[in-house]
């Protein structure tokens, strides 16, 4: 009997960067580059860019913050 | 004969406080929206929605302007209605009967400040409006409630102080108290204070989160929809345009967004994002432009429906699980597809995907920041976005429904009113996600000129979404939950106080003994000094009483010969 292959995290990933792509194609395609209201619509692929960056920044930042300044015991102010 | 759309629910507040649970109350219960809608329809506008209509009451030599109807006030008094009857749907099994009055009112209260003409009006439904929300703030199920109540009513008897303050000080000046564009006087600046605080603004965010997370899970469906937007209502009327509420408006969404991705408790969580969702709209608001203040109403539209929906789905997991720690969950999605699909549907209509009503209003005010020429603003917005859907769409997604179940056995079985009402708002979310031409910029105050549905913008949201999706599925450890509180301004009130009151008593009472013991070892001594001069006389308290008489004596020969102390 063939076996069921479950989707890992590595080929998931590689999975939605492809389908980023083919957005950011499309885009580029769709984009009307001469009245672009801004620098980064006329770069292909920048919204990606974005998505990502500002995911990592956020995350980092939101552990940083967490870990080295806000977080304390559930029942901080019960005690 | 004139009847105002609150008292319905009014009426219905006192039904059920004093017959309780009755037949007539159930169908009050869900038909009250309905009657308040019956009652404002005469008052209509007849040859367009964005004509006004005024109605005042006399009261003395002053005219009380009850009712106010334009675009902007009839969008949220029936938004609310609709929202009403969700939330009513939602909570029709509810029994606490303090419970049922707090949401009447509550929701009743907040109708009528939304259609108040003056600021006079408009206080009197505010205040009504944070008593009626305490009801629902509080918790049978959570003693701690309590305390939360309490903290919430001293935030909002704060506000509402100053919002008296700005009232006396226009009555005092003579000045109008029509509910309409505020200058920046002392006044102007006590009404922005007092919406700030109901709009949850930093620094004054934190009873927020405070209060919706500590409600019931009826409870917490309420409350997430009508004091920030009657906030928001009131920025949009008196202070549209205003640089302030950009860059508070901006502030909060940071805010909000970074504390969402810290917390670990569901409604908490919400809660946060809600604080963010507002910064979206204020900040539209704060543009002035006409794509602003729609994009704002429109939003804050958006987000009573899609953030309803997620505050429902919340109430469900709490209810069934008992907990509603993102650390204590994970599988529900095996156990109940039927609430992954609903909360699904709210996760993406507040991530702004594509046919949802959350990728049109947030695109409406993308598009405002660029009309604008705001490019910090618009990056902003988009950033806010992309945390958004990692908080929402991804954290809480990813943690509570997928993942190894930590709950123990669960019923997956939801009752048919449940159901009608979470149902209810999927479908508006759709609805106004798929033709907003037609469900929703007719009733925006002003006419949309823009289209949201090019297919350069479609991709680019597509873009964002995946982009954040492929950083979290590299980095989701990141956001794994901590089963931890995190600190916020609130420490200020619940902690701070305590060490405010030891800080300035432990000082205090140690100057005093100090002072007593120095005094009392002086009065020893002259004591010792007295009983040695005088060794014959062997009177008991002699020496005190020597001591007083020759302390009175010197201060009446001081007195007499004209020295003044």
């Amino acid at each position: 009997m063939k076996k069921k292959s479950v989707p890992t995290a590595r080929s998931t990933t590689v999975q939605v960067l492809i389908a980023a792509f083919l957005f950011a194609a499309a885009g580029f395609y769709f984009t009307d580059h001469a009245h672009a209201e801004n620098l980064w619509q006329k770069i292909p692929g920048s919204y990606i860019l974005l998505g990502f960056a500002g995911a990592y920044l956020l995350m980092g930042a939101a552990k940083q913050l967490g870990k080295r300044f806000l977080y304390r015991e559930p029942d901080y102010y019960e005690d | 004969m004139f009847v105002h759309p609150a008292l319905p629910f009014l009426l219905t507040a006192l039904l059920t406080l004093v017959k309780g649970r009755s037949p007539l109350q159930r169908a009050l219960h869900l038909a009250v929206p309905a009657l308040a809608f019956a009652c404002l329809y005469p008052y209509l506008p007849k040859e367009g929605l964005r004509e006004l209509h005024r109605l005042s009451i006399p009261l003395g030599s002053y005219s009380l302007q009850i009712l106010k109807i334009d675009s902007l006030s009839l969008l949220f008094a029936c938004t609310f209605m609709v929202y009403t009857l969700l939330a009513n749907l939602f909570a029709y099994q509810l029994k606490n009967r303090v419970q049922l009055i707090g949401a009447y009112l509550y929701a009743g209260s907040s109708i009528g400040a939304v259609l108040s003409g003056d600021l006079a009006v408009l206080f009197i439904f505010w205040e009504l409006m944070a008593l009626a929300s305490a009801l629902l703030v509080w918790n049978p199920d959570k003693p701690a409630s309590l305390k939360a109540v309490f903290r919430y009513l001293l935030v909002h008897a704060a506000g509402g102080l100053l919002f008296f303050s700005g009232l006396l000080l226009r009555i005092s000046e003579g000045q109008s108290l029509t509910f309409a564009a505020q200058p920046f006087d002392a006044a102007g600046w006590l009404f922005f204070a007092a919406f700030a605080v109901n709009a949850a603004l930093p620094p004054a965010h934190a009873w927020l989160p405070d209060a919706y997370s500590s409600s019931t899970p009826e409870g917490g469906v309420y409350l997430s929809a009508f004091t920030s937007k009657v906030a928001v209502f009131a920025f949009a009327r008196c202070f549209a345009g205003s640089d302030w509420l950009i860059g508070l408006g901006a502030a909060a969404a940071v805010l909000g967004v970074l504390y969402a991705l810290m917390e670990d408790d569901i409604r908490k969580l919400l809660s946060y994002h809600l604080i963010c969702q507002v910064g979206f709209m204020l900040a539209g608001i704060g543009l002035g432009s006409d794509l602003g203040i729609n994009g704002a109403a429109g939003h804050a539209v958006g987000n009573i429906l899609f953030k309803g929906l997620l505050f429902m789905t919340a109430g469900v997991i709490i209810m069934k699980t008992g907990t509603s720690r993102l650390s204590e969950l994970g599988g529900l999605a095996a156990k109940d597809r039927g609430l992954v699909v609903f909360f699904l549907v709210g996760a993406l209509a507040i991530s702004g995907m594509p046919g949802l009503n959350g990728y049109v209003t947030k695109s409406l005010l993308l598009a405002a920041a660029s009309k604008a020429h705001l490019a910090w603003l618009e990056i902003l917005f988009l950033a806010v976005s992309v945390g958004t859907f990692l908080s929402i769409g991804l954290k809480l997604t990813t943690f509570a429904f997928y993942g190894k179940s930590k709950t123990g056995s669960y019923s997956p079985s939801l009752p048919i009113p449940v159901l009608m009402g979470m149902s209810g708002a999927v479908f508006l979310c759709f609805l106004i996600g798929l033709d907003p031409g037609a469900f929703l910029y007719p009733f925006l105050p002003y006419t949309v000129v823009y289209d949201v549905f090019t297919p350069s913008h479609i991709f680019e949201t597509l873009q964002l979404l995946a982009g954040t999706l492929a950083a979290f599925l590299i980095m989701r450890s990141h956001l794994h939950p901590h089963a931890a509180l995190t600190l916020d301004l609130d420490w200020f009130y619940r902690r701070g106080g305590d060490l405010f009151v030891k800080g300035v008593s432990v000082p205090a009472r140690l100057t005093h003994e100090t002072v007593q013991a120095g005094l009392s070892e002086l009065l020893k001594s002259l004591n010792e000094k007295l009983k040695r001069a005088l060794p014959s006389v062997s009177i008991p308290g002699a020496g005190q009483t020597l001591l007083i008489m020759l302390i009175g004596f010197a201060a009446a020969a001081l007195w007499f010969s004209g020295v003044r102390f």
